[in-house]
């Protein structure tokens, strides 16, 4: 966190909505995509991250300085998506069901229309592999995967130890690895390796 | 070698942190038992579609949304509150203070000369503002007596609006409609 965004966090906890605002911008990225990457539903995601950002400004007096905000603005999205998944279980999208077009790969101009489906294919494989995992596996993979997050980082974001991070990790990579040898998906998966 | 320390060995490896004495050690594992190496490749595979899958961009309008969303903080609601109990003591502490005189003076409120005495300047008001409307309204009727063409005009313009309100009101309401 830069010192400006100190200030921002300073002012929001006197209560400067603006200030906060600010933080929402520089952080709706990742708290975004978190949510987007375990709940596997854009519409769930923006919902659920506008909640994690609700609580997180609620509960401004009770953060800790001392901590990285992003891992305590994560901690709580993670918390309330894997709440979400557990009430909403029977809404999630299983590997069998198609996954919807996400719009916002579907929009990227820059890319043409083989490298937009190319991409969407491959965001479509990546969500359906994530969804074939408990919920505590698949936050393991999106922070270390999207966040780069050492061990002791995710540990921090999911409050539990470096061993068992590492333990979810390896058995994730292998049920991750074990559903691309069925036919169907490595034949989706090819076009996708160099 | 065990089968979980040559996993021991692929995790380090996917980490980034698997020496190269320690690679070398892997591929002679996986040279030796090709079901292993055959985990290893979809290891590597997944791998690779993780790492090169970018973030999905979040929304448009998305942190507006959220800090409109925001809920009034401790802080924001004690203000607020302060703010009622000042607005509301506004009002009782004059009516308390009203109370108060009415209790002090309420022998003198029984008092049959009071009364008669206010009803008396009452009506003595009420017949002032009579005489002046009377004559306020004689003196307009007989300016509009007077300018008929003044008082005219405007009726007709007021009338006039009232009309092509009513025309555009209805043209809005069918095309709601359909």
């Amino acid at each position: 966190m830069n010192d400006e965004e100190q200030v921002w966090l300073e002012r929001a906890r006197n209560g400067d909505r603006a200030a906060f605002g600010r933080l929402v911008e520089a952080y709706q990225g990742p708290v975004y995509n978190l949510a987007y990457r375990m709940l596997n539903n854009r519409g769930e995601a923006e919902e659920a991250a506008q909640e994690a950002f609700i609580r997180a400004y609620t509960r401004l007096d009770s953060y800790d300085p001392q901590r990285k905000f992003s891992t305590w603005l994560l901690s709580i999205t993670s918390n309330y998506c894997i709440d979400l998944i557990r009430k909403r279980r029977v809404t999630l999208l299983s590997l069998e069901e198609p996954l919807p077009a996400h719009p916002a790969l579907m929009s990227d101009h820059a890319d043409g229309p083989e490298a937009q489906t190319l991409n969407h294919e491959r965001e479509a494989l990546v969500q359906s592999l994530l969804a074939t995992l408990p919920e505590e596996y698949r936050e393991t993979v999106v922070l270390r995967y999207w966040y780069d997050m050492s061990y002791e980082e995710i540990a921090e974001v999911m409050d539990t130890t470096v061993s068992a991070i590492k333990s979810r990790l390896f058995r994730a990579r292998r049920q991750l690895a074990e559903a691309t040898t069925d036919g169907e998906v490595a034949e989706r998966l090819q076009p996708h390796l160099n | 070698m065990e089968h979980e320390e040559v996993y021991a060995l692929m995790m380090d490896a996917l980490d980034g942190e698997l020496s190269a004495t320690g690679l070398v050690e892997l591929e002679s594992h996986l040279r030796a038992r090709p079901e292993l190496a055959r985990e290893w490749e979809a290891l590597q595979a997944v791998e690779q579609l993780l790492r090169e899958t970018p973030p999905v961009p979040v929304p448009a309008g998305f942190a507006q949304r959220t800090v409109r969303a925001l809920p009034m903080t401790p802080r924001h609601l004690w203000l607020g509150a302060a703010v009622y109990v000042l607005f509301l003591a506004a009002g009782v502490i004059p009516l308390l203070g009203v109370a108060w005189l009415a209790i002090q003076l309420s022998p003198a409120l029984g008092e049959p000369a009071l009364w008669s005495g206010f009803w008396q300047g009452a009506l003595a008001q009420l017949n002032a503002l009579g005489v002046i409307l009377s004559a306020a309204a004689g003196g307009m009727a007989q300016w509009c007596l007077q300018h008929p063409a003044a008082v005219g005009l405007p009726m007709l313009m007021v009338a006039i609006v009232l009309l092509w309100g009513g025309v555009v009101n209805r043209l809005v309401l069918h095309r709601d409609s359909t």
